[in-house]
């Protein structure tokens, strides 16, 4: 009898609780369920090349396909307020530089700001991206600028001699090989490259003009392709404020109006499956470049591509 | 319903003389009973915890599917385990003893009043507290379940218990180790 008491006394307890709960929990769900504002950020590394860059079984990275997907959960996710672009990258190729610079746009568009912290090296492309956001942030040491456009060439055409190499041609027309190693360019070819890199220049001075609010020509002065340091970038008036990326989190706090130590989420950390499968190779700008250049000369001249270095 | 309440008092404060007597008796019936019971609370604590659960009808019956999933194949893989490790009892009489083991559910509505009641910051610790106390309680009552079903040691009780997880880990190990040195090199790039 006493034990049947105990336990009829214990579900007693059990039940009130349960009555109880009803009453207490709409409290606790309140402040458990509102979603605190954050700030992403979100991180470019290395070569900014397009495309899905490398693939894995289970995994894909290092292309601007997957950062521009980053960028997309960081805009479509409510509870963040504010993005932080962490750049450290020496450049990338000028579409795919343009590619998320344009997203960045319409990104800001709709009223969810975006701030750069440049690490070690935000040059060129980096700055790209970095001139389409609403706020750059360097340290003093900062590698940027670079300002501009190149069109790399080699010219192996006396190596293939020496080594008893020739390639020939049927072609659909005079240019269809411009560019190949095998020959020397003509005046010709020249001329049209140069208009297209003039071109691409153009583009990326309106960028600059545009996204830093600099009258073009003084762009145009800047831009010669130097490379500047943080602070010297700040003096001329590439790079807003001095600081790592804690000081820029705290400048995108305030931006927003968030009060306290803002929560912060990180997009573009390897996972434990991405580290297993090898996907660190895809953050490698080493192996970027050799992908890169494996690429672009496979078709001109397989046996002068380098296998590694 | 009168020995269901003594057998839940000897389990609450004589946990292994009771899962001997569960196990002897083979008290499934009254187990399932419990294990319901076990099953329902927390989904009223759910319920009441996060405002307009969705399909909290399907979201029970899958957790009791589950649940009992495992408690059958738990018991199986425990029995099997238990008599390698030297026991004599019955696969039945350990699942009525385990069935028993999720008893611990049923405070967690009780201490969760107490902890919603509790400062904002004490509220994140007292539900930390009180998951860690429910999970020790459910591991102590299934050791109790393994020695009083199998008469086994306190040790070789914990060990059993751990057997299956121990087990996973290893074959867990040794598939990354075999998945990296295989793969790491394997042509993923196309």
């Amino acid at each position: 009898m006493f034990k049947r008491s105990v336990v009829l006394l214990l579900i007693f307890i059990i039940g009130i609780s349960m009555l109880g709960a009803l009453f207490i929990a709409p409290k606790v769900k309140q402040s458990k369920l509102v979603s605190h504002d954050k700030i992403a950020i979100v991180y470019v590394d290395g070569m900014i090349v397009g495309g899905r860059g490398q693939v894995g079984l289970f995994t894909e990275g290092g292309g601007t396909d997957a950062l521009i997907r980053q960028l997309h959960t960081a805009r479509d996710d409510e509870s963040v307020k504010a993005i932080i672009l962490r750049i450290n990258s020496p450049g990338g190729t000028v579409p795919a530089s343009q590619e998320v610079g344009e997203e960045l746009k319409k990104i800001r568009a709709t009223g969810k700001p975006v701030i750069t912290s440049m690490a070690d090296m935000a040059a060129s492309g980096g700055y790209w991206l970095a001139a389409c956001t609403d706020k750059i942030y360097a340290n003093p040491s900062t590698i940027t600028g670079s300002l501009g456009v190149y069109m790399p060439y080699s010219n192996w055409e006396e190596l293939y001699k020496k080594i008893g190499v020739s390639q020939e041609k049927i072609k659909s027309g005079p240019h269809k090989d411009i560019l190949s190693p095998d020959r020397q360019l003509t005046e010709e070819e020249r001329a049209i490259i140069q208009v297209m890199v003039d071109d691409m220049y153009n583009q990326f001075v309106e960028v600059i003009a545009e996204g830093r609010h600099l009258d073009p020509a003084k762009v145009r002065e800047l831009a010669d392709g130097r490379i500047y340091t943080g602070r010297q970038a700040k003096e001329v008036g590439l790079v807003d404020e001095l600081g790592n990326m804690y000081d820029a989190i705290d400048g995108a706090a305030n931006m927003v109006g968030l009060q306290g130590r803002p929560e912060i989420v990180e997009y573009g950390k390897l996972n434990a499956i991405e580290a297993l499968l090898g996907a660190q190779d895809t953050h490698n700008p080493d192996q970027l470049i050799l992908k890169r250049l494996t690429e672009i000369l496979s078709s001109a001249g397989p046996a002068a591509v380098p296998q590694s270095y | 319903m009168g020995n269901l309440l003594e057998t839940i008092y000897d389990v609450l404060f004589n946990p292994r003389a009771a899962m001997e007597t569960i196990a002897q008796k083979k008290l499934t019936g009254q187990a399932l009973v419990m294990f319901t019971v076990g099953m329902l609370v927390p989904v009223w604590a759910v319920y009441t915890g996060i405002k307009g659960a969705p399909a909290l009808g399907s979201m029970f019956v899958l957790h009791f599917i589950g649940s009992l999933f495992f408690w059958v194949v738990g018991a199986s893989v425990l029995n099997f385990v238990a008599e390698l490790a030297g026991g004599h009892g019955t696969a039945v009489g350990l699942f009525a003893a385990l069935g028993f083991s999720h008893l611990p559910r049923v405070a967690v509505i009780p201490l969760g009043v107490i902890a919603a009641l509790l400062p904002d910051n004490l509220r994140g610790i007292a539900f930390g507290f009180i998951g860690l106390l429910v999970v020790i309680w459910t591991l102590s009552l299934s050791v109790a379940a393994i020695r009083g079903a199998h008469g086994l040691s306190g040790a070789k009780a914990v060990l059993v218990l751990l057997a299956p997880l121990l087990a996973i880990i290893g074959a867990i190990i040794a598939a990354v180790i075999f998945l990296g040195a295989a793969l790491l090199e394997f042509p993923l790039h196309f």
